[in-house]
């Protein structure tokens, strides 16, 4: 929540922590203090002055955010047109041989042939190393270009583990939630109150309902060492590195600074924040970075090497 | 926990740990395993003076001799003697006569013994004593002792020589004192060690006589009143020499009839303490406009709690979640999921409570109350901490909203809007906990603990482990166990715990309930949850109701049975019969075959449909979605119908078992019909058993 505020009080609201003074209240306490300040050192101790216009123009605001809905107000853009980002995130470490995973269920199925399932938390390509199942998703959008598309995703499982490690999906965009398998699993989704069985060779529709702050868990309790991750976004602007570790998330708002959440399994920072050695973008310990892009832009920001310790294991 | 996935043993754990902290330790004067001559006969004596406080003398000497016979209709501690001379009779002699001393001594009284949970207090009750009457007080020939004490100047003496005596007679155990053992101690004082030759009749102990006045006023004072019999007198007398009452009266009593009570090194100062207490228990009857008359639900509660708190469940299990009650800026703890869920598991609210959701304070805050689990750090166990997009954060990490994500356990408004057991964690911001309160959860330490630990060692099997899955392998929490179980299960269960969950890492031990003990546990958790005690009818489990529905729905049960042994469903997780899911023990679930004893109908039909509505953490998942009835090859009929077919399989599995039985080949054949035996008998059984499960292996 977000307040409309009045032109003068707009260098407050950047100011001060965005998080600590989201409240009307907040703003309207910061501006009081920032009037004290003003006051200046030196100068003769007077009492509180009463600044009429000032006033009026606060209250203004805050019935006019008050009657569009409790104080809520929209995000305001703040520039025009729409940009793309794009990269490539490569390992510079020598990657482990995957472990093979214990499958001691339904193993005519799971484990056919003698095949073997692996843990696929890490894949690098060979040739490119390009670190795949990286996700980058903007933390807060003003403006959506794109409607909420209503084709469906694919997300399925075949041979006792999940064809896609980890997908995104928008709030609101239907998933196919499928068992190409000839027995019955079940798809457990964190943090939502998601958990169906899906009978051999079915799906079903699951709708996302709220995004989530980083990739949740896909599990299989039939199943316990089939595991995937899934990432919902209201704006949609997310994207998960491929195979030879590129991204591109299209239609970003330009003009305006924008902040990208990345996230890695493995990665050795908290809940799996990947932090990178890129001063240039303010990439913080949070995995966190900001950029803001031109109307029409394509920023390239090339290759993103993620070092051996940054991915645990 | 081995690799394997095995579950280990915490006994053992513990008697290990306990055995590695002996530090040098080496056990000192251990008895004989057997009794010397000695020890014997003095066995057989205590045995006999208990006997005689049973049965005539005859009689008692002829029980420890013979023993008691098989039909003889005794009760109580003498029924060890049934079957004497069968069993080993030291074992025999050395029980009755441990259990007969401990409750002549009241051991119980400081110490908790099984088997003497109901015995009787061993000191008068004093709730009133302060105003009992008088007449109905034993001061028995304890006043020509306290003269005749006094008259010989022993008065001086009760001070720390008192004391030290008393010391002495604890130490010794005042049961030890034998007539003649005692009469060593004649000449000391101290009523502990007073002695038989004190307290028979001597011929000048009349003569003395001493009046209140000729002794120091307190003294006097406290003589005079008892030699008024009245309390304080005697009271007086009995702190400072307790078996001084029974002064001349040893002749006729036997030793094991005597005072018990030990003499405690008070001196006068803190005797007087205790009078005062003592005599101002007066008991006087609130007036019944003030006595707590708890309701019988209230009262199941109160009693329950008792053992719950005598046991530790708590311990081990979560009896009460936390529960806070919260002030919100609104809309500031997310947005509703839509309800797309059968109608039966929607939450119900009055508009009252809609409308109370929607009130806000002067500060323009909403107050709502969120009973549930805080979510956990699975790799510290810490209450977990996030932001406002809810990514875990440090609890004193700056620049972020501070939020706590709540698994709710009970339905709630927000916003005036339903937010239902199952559903996503709420993120709650800190500041909307801090303007309220909070009240911690109480009891489930250990699972806590835990919590973490579990994860750990599941990770070394597989690294994909997801963390809210552990909670099914620890003490589950009790909440809601009183509408989930049938009573008459739980009573039983409480009494000798069994295996339920197949993934747990610890077993519930044996706590030797007695059956009242486990009652009261029983109906704690009705009481608590609302739930009808101790007998439920619940027509779901009438055979009248299963024909009914049989004759609506054509192969009910057959049907539901196709879905439970189908290869997509409950058999992929379940125990069922005697089939067992092969895997990973953490992914397999409780035995279907014993849910009719267990599970009220009414809970597992609702559970079935959504399990997450009862348990937000299970890995259960929907089987039959309520717009998604599954395939009609199974059970015709749409998902109300297939939900409601489960149950009452479940809730009739020994019927249903029993119709798949036959005799026919355990009879012996019709005459004429001998020689088809071989083709038709095996035929019948085959065909008796209609549902078929591939893979079995031992329970």
């Amino acid at each position: 929540m977000r307040c409309r505020l009045v032109p003068g009080l707009i260098y407050m609201e950047e100011l001060m922590t965005s998080n600590l003074f989201r409240s009307c209240l907040g703003a309207t306490v910061c501006a009081v203090l920032a009037a004290s300040v003003g006051c200046g050192a030196g100068s003769p101790v007077e009492g509180p002055k009463v600044d009429v216009a000032a006033a009026t123009a606060l209250r203004a605001s805050l019935a006019e955010s008050s009657a569009a809905g409790g104080g809520e107000a929209e995000e305001q853009s703040q520039g025009t047109g729409w940009a793309t980002l794009k990269g490539s995130f490569t390992f510079l470490g020598t990657p482990a041989a995957p472990k093979a995973l214990v499958v001691d269920k339904d193993t005519e199925v799971c484990s056919k042939g003698g095949m073997k399932l692996y843990d696929q938390s890490l894949m690098v390509d060979g040739s490119t190393k390009g670190l795949a199942n990286v996700v980058v998703f903007l933390r807060k959008s003003s403006r959506v270009k794109a409607e909420v598309p209503q084709e469906k995703l694919l997300f399925d499982q075949k041979n006792c583990e999940f064809m896609t490690p980890v997908f995104a999906a928008r709030v609101g965009q239907p998933v196919s939630v499928k068992n190409s398998d000839p027995i019955g699993h079940n798809t457990n989704i964190s943090g939502t109150s998601f958990n169906q069985l899906i009978p051999a060779g079915d799906s079903t529709v699951f709708t996302p309902g709220r995004e989530t702050g980083l990739p949740v868990s896909v599990t299989c309790n039939i199943h316990p060492w089939m595991k995937a991750y899934a990432v919902f976004r209201e704006d949609g602007y997310v994207a998960v590195s491929a195979a030879d570790g590129s991204f591109t998330i299209p239609d970003l708002p330009a003009g305006e600074p924008l902040e990208f959440q990345v996230w890695h399994e493995r990665s050795t920072g908290r809940s799996g924040a990947l932090s990178l050695d890129q001063p240039e973008l303010k990439w913080n310990a949070k995995g966190r970075f900001k950029i803001t892009l031109k109307e029409n832009e394509v920023r390239d920001l090339g290759a993103l090497e993620v070092p051996a310790d940054a991915i645990s294991g | 926990m081995a690799k394997s996935g095995s579950v280990s043993d915490p006994a053992a754990d513990a008697v290990a740990y306990l055995m590695q902290s002996t530090e040098g330790w080496e056990p000192k004067d251990i008895p004989a395993s057997s009794l010397t001559g000695d020890e014997r006969q003095a066995l057989e004596e205590l045995a006999t003076l208990y006997l005689e406080g049973r049965f005539p003398a005859a009689k008692a000497s002829d029980v420890l001799k013979n023993g008691l016979p098989e039909d003889a209709a005794i009760r109580g501690d003498e029924e060890v003697f049934i079957g004497l001379a069968a069993a080993e009779r030291d074992e025999v002699l050395l029980n009755y006569v441990g259990k007969k001393t401990i409750g002549k001594l009241a051991c119980y009284g400081c110490h908790d013994i099984p088997g003497f949970e109901d015995a009787k207090p061993a000191g008068a009750a004093l709730a009133d004593w302060g105003r009992k009457d008088p007449s109905r007080i034993a001061f028995e020939q304890v006043a020509h002792f306290v003269m005749h004490d006094l008259a010989h100047g022993k008065e001086h003496a009760h001070g720390d020589e008192a004391a030290e005596d008393a010391h002495h007679g604890a130490a010794d155990g005042h049961s030890g004192h034998g007539p003649d053992e005692s009469a060593d101690h004649a000449g000391t004082t101290g009523a502990d060690s007073l002695g038989s030759a004190e307290l028979a009749y001597r011929a000048d102990d009349d003569s003395v006589h001493l009046s209140p006045e000729s002794v120091d006023p307190d003294t006097g004072y406290f003589l005079e009143k008892l030699l008024g019999h009245e309390r304080e007198g005697f009271l007086w007398q009995k702190l400072r020499q307790p078996r001084s009452y029974d002064y001349k009266k040893v002749e006729n009593k036997s030793y094991n009839e005597r005072y018990r009570m030990p003499q405690f090194p008070f001196d006068a100062k803190q005797r007087e303490a205790v009078m005062t207490f003592v005599l101002g228990l007066v008991a006087e009857p609130p007036a019944p406009e003030f006595v707590y008359n708890p309701t019988p639900r209230e009262q199941a509660r109160l009693d329950g709690l008792v053992v719950a708190e005598r046991f530790n469940c708590g311990g081990c299990h979560t009896l009460q979640m936390d529960r806070w009650d919260i002030a919100y800026e609104p809309e500031t703890l997310g947005f509703p999921n839509d309800f797309n869920d059968y109608s039966f598991l929607r939450g119900h609210f009055t508009p009252k409570q809609v409308e109370q959701s929607l009130r806000k304070d002067a500060k323009g805050r909403l107050q709502t109350s969120l009973v549930g689990m805080p979510v956990l750090d699975p790799e510290t166990g810490k209450p977990q901490f996030v932001d406002e997009d809810g990514i875990p954060v440090e609890p004193d990490e700056e620049d972020v909203v501070l939020h706590r994500p709540v698994m709710l356990w009970k339905d709630t408004l927000v916003d005036g809007e339903p937010r239902l057991v199952g559903g996503p964690s709420l993120f709650v911001p800190e500041d909307a906990i801090q303007a309220g309160k909070h009240y911690p959860a109480k009891g489930g330490e250990l699972a806590r603990l835990l919590f973490p630990v579990v994860i750990e060692d599941e990770r070394e099997i597989n690294p994909n482990v997801k963390p809210d899955d552990a909670w099914g392998w620890l003490p589950p929490p009790l909440v809601g166990e009183g509408t989930k179980v049938q009573s008459p299960w739980l009573h039983k269960f409480l009494l000798n715990p069994h295996p339920i969950r197949p993934a747990a890492v610890l077993r519930m031990p044996k706590f030797n309930l007695q059956s009242s003990q486990a009652a009261a546990l029983t109906d704690y958790f009705a009481s608590v949850d609302g739930a009808d005690y101790p007998y439920v009818y619940d027509s779901r489990l009438d055979d009248s109701s299963l024909a009914e529905a049989e004759t609506r729905y054509p192969e009910h049960l057959e049907g539901a049975m196709r879905i439970v042994t189908n290869n997509n469903y409950c058999v992929k997780c379940h125990l069922v019969g005697d089939y067992a899911p092969p895997g990973n023990p953490k992914a397999l679930a409780p035995q279907l075959g014993r849910v009719h004893e267990r599970l009220r109908p009414e809970y597992v039909y609702e559970w079935i449909a959504n399990p997450k509505r009862f348990l937000p953490y299970t890995g259960m998942p929907v089987n039959i979605p309520h717009d998604k009835p599954v395939s009609q090859d199974l059970y015709v009929g749409d998902s109300e119908q297939q939900v409601g077919g489960l149950t009452d399989l479940l809730m009739h599995f020994d019927e249903f078992a029993k119709r798949q039985f036959s005799l026919d080949s355990y009879l012996p054949p019709p005459a004429g019909e001998a020689a088809s035996v071989g083709q038709t008998g095996p035929q019948n059984v085959a065909s008796a058993t209609s549902i078929q499960i591939d893979s079995r292996v031992d329970n």
